[in-house]
């Protein structure tokens, strides 16, 4: 006969996996995976617990690279305009190299803006 | 050479030739490059020689405390593009002087530079005082750009 008190809700493994998931999300979930299934939930249950916690991970992890790229874009974009760059040379880049037929005169140079 | 990653502090570029044929744009592309490279962290600057050292002699007219922070502020940059490298216009003792700061500044700093300019590299360590040529033929690496004029033909 199994004695063991049941858990409390409120107390719930996996809520307690969320919070430290940020430190080690991939160990924190199979944790949690293993406290909710020995507090008496079931595998469909935490399956969807864990799909959920890996849709959240992903979503923070896309938000957080997009605000990276918006944040060295932003610096990129501070920096240049620091440098004073005449806007007639505002588009020379070596972007278009393989499109640009100003690379025929620069012999092994890639293509850039016209002027000089 | 920025972007294979050649591009290391005792090295620069003297690009050399015709009006019209790239120069400006290559060095800025580079200087572009290079921000894009170090995402921005690492100081850049372009300099017209011309325009800046009117710039610097206007403002050590209104004021003499500004005229040593704008060259020393080029000399901070970690990439400097030197535009038009010998049209300095008149030289004299003053010319001279802000020269001597400024390559011997990007010297001691082993900044990267890039000078553009319509001479041939020896015209134009011809034009500088011995110490500053020396410097500069130590800190850079001539490269002919060919003979196009990208101006005329657009």
């Amino acid at each position: 006969m199994n004695t063991r008190k049941p858990p409390e809700r409120a107390m719930h493994p996996i809520d307690k996996a969320i919070l430290d998931e940020r430190m080690s999300a991939l160990r924190g979930h199979r944790e949690a995976d293993e406290k909710a299934i020995l507090a008496g939930f079931n595998e469909g249950e935490v399956e969807q617990w864990r799909k959920e916690n890996e849709r959240k991970d992903a979503a923070r992890d896309e938000e957080e690279q997009r605000r990276t790229a918006e944040r060295v874009g932003r610096r990129i974009q501070a920096q240049l305009a620091g440098c004073h760059i005449p806007p007639k040379f505002s588009g020379a880049s070596f972007g278009h190299a393989a499109s640009s037929s100003q690379s025929k005169g620069l012999q092994g140079v890639p293509a850039v803006g016209r002027g000089g | 050479m920025a972007e294979e990653g050649r591009y290391d502090g005792r090295m620069g570029l003297i690009l050399t030739g015709a009006p019209g044929n790239g120069k400006t744009s290559l060095a800025i592309a580079s200087l572009r490059r290079f921000v894009e490279r170090t995402e921005g962290e690492d100081p850049a600057s372009f300099w017209n020689v011309n325009h800046s050292l009117q710039t610097i002699r206007q403002s050590f007219d209104e004021d003499r405390r500004q005229e040593g922070s704008s060259i020393l502020d080029v000399c901070r940059a970690s990439f400097i593009v030197l535009d038009d490298f010998d049209k300095v216009g008149r030289v004299t003792a003053w010319v001279e002087e802000q020269f001597y700061a400024l390559i011997n500044g990007l010297y001691v700093e082993e900044r990267r530079v890039i000078v553009t300019t319509n001479l041939s590299a020896r015209r134009l360590l011809e034009m500088l005082d011995d110490s500053l040529a020396s410097r500069l033929m130590e800190m850079c690496t001539e490269v002919a750009m060919a003979p196009h004029d990208y101006r005329a033909a657009s």
